[in-house]
């Protein structure tokens, strides 16, 4: 079991290579997408001096045919080197190692209270299927799963923070210890929850409300099986099974929301690094924040794909590589 | 302990609209005794269980008088403290009845007082399982009778005193079926257990069980003792019931089959249920209700007119016994379809290995065999739904290659002569075309286009149906209906091969016996050639000339039906035929 | 999950509508009109600049107040409702179009074209999708019509498959393979059997792809790339008057409710249609 499964997480991580390679070709490629030629892209249509400019045709090495350029480019990220921001003169990977802190942070907060309160709600309302609850934690759902995180965030930042001011409307705490993050990202890492929470509670909901009509649950009852474990052990584990397929969908939504949160917020995290980078056309940091992201999503996959193997028995390592 | 274990009295079941699936359900179980529940779908035999269970789908009521000795059981969580220690029930398909991510061992030991990998090795020793290894399996790595087996067990864990057998023996192949239905009786038998039965097949109940309660459309018809309803039935039902079971030890020139379909039972109150498909109802039948209560052990009948018509009965009982027919050897000349050497591989898994196989022009070849064992998959093949890896297919001595890679032109032609009848009646037709769309579109991809509609009508008259149904859709069809559309529809290119794939399995026994008679005449009436693919050796023995056995992939077997099914050759073959349920003791018992 | 009727699953979507689905309903019916009357339902000009006036709390002229420009909230709020329904109409048209014949080819053919289809697939699928969106848009110097594109390949993705699924369960249903055997032709078993019966589920998905474009490009706006700068849009307003938060919280929260209010009610009505295609 245990050789099986390290096989079979060393066949996902390598099936994840060819994948990471068309995101670095898409990376790549961004600096010929922009308007203009690549060089004028990379300065971000500033102007600069001859030299500067040959300095930058070197290290990009824009006088060579596009396939030698990609593969030093590859061969440049891969060392870790993704040049250096046009604005801020800051190596890229300075710049995106100073900020990812803090969008870890919230992420994993926001997924914290995804999980604490998204799975316990989707089975309370299954649980009592019709009731006042079950329309209203419905109801909440599907306005949740339309509530962007920058509009959920806004309603919280203007309300809880500014009208009750219960929480500081500004800033991340970055100085204060652990409980003074906290604080100062509780507001964004709700506005963020939100939606993933719907997301989480909808799929749970649906998810034990089939499991309910199962013959094995009928079964366990009519062999007088506690109602408990049959919740626990019975529903609740095999609805896991659909919430964790739709894990990606998750962490790609929770991730979207970061970036919008962090914009809402006014935080420095790698968020409003890419957004800042966008709307200067910053295209070294683009490239280093979105390759960043792409593997960080691509971990997570993988990550729950190995999880998924070891909640459902069923699935044989070799075919769930998709 | 005195008095019976179990005792139901006016038990009715009805829909939160007020419509009523069973009503006044009466009846008594004793320590040690066997009942058996017979009905066809829609007779309320399972949501009779369920209402005991306290597990009844949500919408639906249950009123009367339920006692598990002094308790009554419809008392709102009654049922649910009794379940498991002393009433418990069993489902019909062993794939979805155990929790997929649990193994073996931890669903017996949810029940178990002592939870030890003794204990857990030994209640499965009492199933018949060995192994104390399926303790440490998850239930997709069992088959389907040993989940069937670990389902027992797991039942039994908690030592009642009732169980209750939803038809445990239904989804399993023929030889497992056997084993089980032994199973569970002797269990009951060495537990002293009282064991409810509920099947749809009565001469299984015959075989198994002390009692017996026919239920039709909601309502008990008869109940008795197993002798004296074998002996004389003397409700009309259960007798049409017996006779249309096809008889797996002869051959009878035409089955018996009761007309019509089962009603819903709100449809059918106040009035004897059956009176609409019965040959001896009068005035009487539809004017009174004939529903039995529950009074006794003794043979009932709830039919107003059993003492008029009990010679009749009996008299339509011999005839029918004495009736038979014999099997003809058709396999000369030429054949008309050829596969040599047919082979398909599923990923890793080998389902065929070099199939070979004739079927002659007008004869009905029965292709029988467990599940898995490749059947189906030949069926398939033959009309390029499925492709082979390697085999050739001659159709009048001319190859037609693999049909799926055959040119175009040869397969329309090859399509014309072999055509096909699926099993499922209800997933058969589109649901968004009414018949007449359904038969213009093919005679009109044939270049026949039929614009006065006699062709269509035709083709629904040879199934035995009116020009109305033209305008029908599937949604207004019964099952059998369905199914005459559906060989109606295969007729539309006048094939000389029909290819019939478990093609009346899927349907009530009655509704069985119309389409067998059908496919038997058609075959009369245009020289038809079957190529019959089934697990139910009856079927083959009343359908089939001869017979092809088929085990893993391989056929073992082949010879007229009555040589194959009387003096098998190959063991397999002896294991399918005495598999037959409830073969010896309804010899013995003289029926029919 | 097999083929039935329009009429039938329309009777089930209206009949028994509980009252939170009739406030749905008539919300995005306000909304479209809104979107289809423009200036001739606003209040007043949504343009019309009052620099001296700048951001104004709500009063009896301005219901929602001012912006920092001096515009009308109400105003522009109501002529935003339409590029929150253009836009994501033509995504939600546009990739189930795609979709369902890219669906159709790779279900009923299968074999290698179907793996071209469904690799494509999994790899945009693998990729951080609204990530993609906010760089290909911002980097290519964007606008609107370039959203409404990346949208619509991404969302394509996901909507293939769906359809690719639906048409498996069609094709291994007896009456396709009776169909097949029949020697139908095969454009009358894609289109006459397949289509219709898989097109409930297409319509229920892509009801729901809309209320998600519309939150995407409100999204995009609201970082300042999608519609142009000067365009009354809802996302393009939260990202004006950021800055106004505390002194005009209606130029922010009403644009805001009415991105949630429009997606929340056609996410309610899509999920009601999808229930009664399942049932």
């Amino acid at each position: 079991m245990n050789r099986a499964l390290i096989r079979y997480v060393a066949l996902r991580l390598f099936t994840a290579i060819p994948l990471l390679l068309v995101i670095s070709v898409f990376v790549f490629v961004l600096v010929h997408l922009a308007p203009g030629d690549a060089a004028s892209a990379l300065t971000g249509g500033r102007a600069i001096s001859q030299e500067a400019m040959d300095a930058l045709r070197a290290k990009y090495h824009l006088d060579e045919p596009m396939v030698v350029q990609y593969l030093r480019w590859l061969g440049d990220a891969l060392t870790g080197d993704f040049g250096t921001s046009v604005q801020t003169r800051q190596p890229v990977v300075t710049a995106v190692l100073d900020r990812a802190p803090l969008s870890l942070w919230l992420t994993f907060y926001a997924a914290m209270i995804v999980l604490c309160a998204g799975v316990p709600l989707g089975l309370a309302a299954a649980l009592r299927q019709g009731s006042r609850l079950d329309r209203s934690v419905v109801t909440l759902s599907v306005f949740g799963v339309s509530t962007p995180a920058f509009v959920s965030g806004l309603f919280l930042l203007y309300y809880l923070g500014f009208v009750a001011g219960l929480f500081p409307v500004f800033g991340a705490g970055r100085d204060g210890g652990f409980w003074t993050r906290a604080w100062h990202l509780t507001l964004p890492a709700l506005a963020l929850a939100l939606s993933v929470l719907a997301i989480v509670v909808k799929i749970t909901r649906a998810a034990v409300i089939e499991e309910m009509e199962k013959d094995y649950v009928a079964f366990a009852r009519a062999r007088g099986v506690p109602e408990r474990r049959i919740m626990l052990s019975y529903l609740l584990r095999n609805a896991m099974v659909p919430v964790v397929t739709a894990a990606s969908v998750i962490v790609v939504a929770t991730m979207a929301g970061a970036i919008y949160v962090e914009i809402t917020f006014a935080l420095p995290g790698l968020g409003s690094l890419l957004v800042d980078a966008v709307r200067q056309r910053d295209i070294p940091v683009i490239q280093g924040a979105t390759l960043f992201f792409s593997v960080f999503v691509i971990l997570v996959n993988v990550a729950t794909d190995i999880l998924y193997v070891l909640i459902d028995p069923r699935i044989q390592f070799g075919k769930a590589a998709r | 302990m005195n008095g019976p274990l179990l005792s139901v009295e006016t038990l009715s079941v009805r829909t939160a609209s007020g419509a009523t699936l069973l009503r006044d359900l009466g009846f008594s179980l004793s320590r040690g005794e066997t009942i058996g529940i017979v009905g066809e779908s829609g007779s309320g035999k399972s949501i009779a269980m369920r209402a005991i269970m306290g597990l009844l789908p949500a919408g639906l009521e249950a009123t009367g008088d339920v006692r598990l000795g002094e308790t009554d059981l419809l008392r709102p969580g009654a049922a649910a403290a009794h379940r498991g220690k002393r009433i418990t029930m069993m489902f019909q398909d062993p794939f979805t009845m155990l929790n997929p991510l649990q193994t073996a061992g931890d669903t017996l030991a949810e029940g178990l007082h002592r939870p030890g990998a003794d204990e857990i090795a030994r209640r499965l020793a009492e199933v018949g399982i060995d192994d104390p290894a399926v303790a440490r399996r998850y239930p997709f790595e069992l088959s389907g009778g040993l989940r069937q087996r670990v389902g027992l067990a797991a039942a039994l864990a908690n030592d009642p005193e009732i169980l209750i057998a939803d038809e445990p023996s239904t989804a399993l192949d023929v030889t497992t079926q056997a084993e089980i239905v032994d199973l569970l009786a002797r269990t009951g038998r060495e537990r002293g257990m009282g064991l409810v039965l509920i099947t749809h097949d009565l001469r299984l109940a015959f075989s198994a069980c002390d009692r017996v309660l026919v239920l039709y459309a909601g309502a008990l018809l008869e109940a008795g003792g197993t002798d004296e309803i074998a002996a004389q039935p003397r409700h009309p039902y259960t007798l049409g019931l017996l006779l249309s079971e096809p008889p797996a030890d002869r051959r009878v020139k035409e089955l018996h089959a009761i007309p019509g379909v089962v009603p819903p039972a709100e449809s059918v109150l106040g009035r004897c249920p059956f009176a609409e498909r019965c040959d001896w109802a009068s005035t009487v039948c539809r004017a009174s209700d004939a529903v039995l209560g529950s009074e006794g052990d003794a043979h009932r009948s709830a039919c107003l007119r059993q003492d008029e018509i009990g010679p009749e009965m009996a008299e339509r009982r011999a005839r029918r016994r004495a009736a038979a027919d014999a099997a003809v050897d058709r396999a000369t000349g030429a054949p008309l379809v050829r596969i040599v050497g047919l082979t398909k591989s599923f990923g890793a898994g080998r389902v065929l290995e070099g199939i070979n196989l004739e079927v002659y022009p007008g004869e009905c070849l029965g292709l029988v065999g467990e599940s898995g064992s490749g059947k189906s998959t030949i069926a398939r093949c033959l009309v390029g739904l499925e492709r082979a890896d390697a085999g050739e297919i001659t159709l009048d001595g001319a190859a037609v290659a693999d049909p799926a890679t055959g040119s175009a032109a040869a397969l329309v032609d090859f399509r014309r002569a072999v055509q096909f009848v699926f099993q499922d009646p209800y997933a058969t037709l589109n649901p968004r075309h009414s018949i007449r769309k359904c038969f213009d579109e093919i005679l009109r991809a044939d270049g026949r286009p039929d614009r006065d509609d006699t062709e269509k009508t035709a083709l629904l008259e040879q199934v035995g149906l009116t020009p109305a149904y033209l305008d029908r859709r599937p949604a207004q069809l019964s099952g059998g209906e369905r199914q005459r559309i559906a060989i109606a529809r295969a007729l539309a290119l006048g094939p000389r091969l029909l290819i019939c794939d478990e093609a009346v399995s899927a349907l009530d026994v009655s509704v069985q016996a119309q389409i067998l008679n059908l496919l038997k005449r058609l075959a009369r009436d245009r020289g038809l050639a079957y190529l019959f693919v089934t697990h139910d050796l009856a079927v083959v023995r009343q359908m089939a000339d001869r017979v092809a056995v088929l085990e893993r992939g391989r056929i073992i077997e082949t010879g007229p039906v009555d040589r194959v099914m009387d003096a098998p050759a190959e063991p397999y073959t002896k294991t399918l035929v005495s598999a037959l349920p409830g073969r010896s003791r309804l010899q013995s018992r003289g029926d029919a | 999950m097999t083929g039935q009727s329009v009429q039938a699953i329309g009777g089930r979507i209206v009949g028994a509508m509980s009252p939170a689905l009739w406030v749905a309903a008539c919300c995005v019916l306000v909304v479209l009109v809104c979107a289809i009357g423009g200036g001739a339902v606003a209040p007043g000009s949504p343009d019309m600049q009052r620099l001296l006036v700048g951001d104004t709390p709500p009063s009896a002229e301005f219901w929602a107040g001012t912006d920092k420009l001096g515009r009308d909230v109400l105003a522009r709020t109501v002529a935003g409702a339409r590029t929150a329904l253009i836009g994501p109409t033509v995504v939600a048209a546009g990739a189930f179009a795609i979709a369902t014949v890219l669906g159709l080819i790779a279900g009923y053919f299968g074999g290698w074209i179907d793996n071209v289809i469904m690799r494509g697939v999994d790899i945009i699928l693998a990729l951080p999708g609204p990530l993609i969106a906010i760089v290909v848009v911002g980097v290519t110097g964007g606008g609107y019509w370039t959203a409404v594109s990346v949208l619509i390949v991404l969302f394509v993705a996901p909507d293939t498959r769906i359809v690719r699924s639906a048409v498996l369960v069609q094709r291994s249903q007896p009456y396709i393979e009776a169909a097949r055997i029949q020697n139908i032709p095969r454009h009358r078993i894609l289109f006459v059997h397949i289509l219709p019966n898989v097109m409930p589920i297409i319509l229920s998905y892509a009801v729901l792809d809309f209320a998600f474009a519309l939150v995407n490009l409100a999204g995009l706006s609201f970082l300042g790339l999608g519609v142009e700068p000067g365009t009354a849009d809802w996302g393009r307003m939260l990202f004006e008057n950021r800055n106004i938060l505390f002194t005009n919280p209606a130029a922010l929260l009403l644009p805001a409710a009415m991105i949630v209010v429009t997606a929340g009610s056609i996410n309610m009505l899509g999920d009601r249609i999808r229930e009664a295609v399942a049932k």
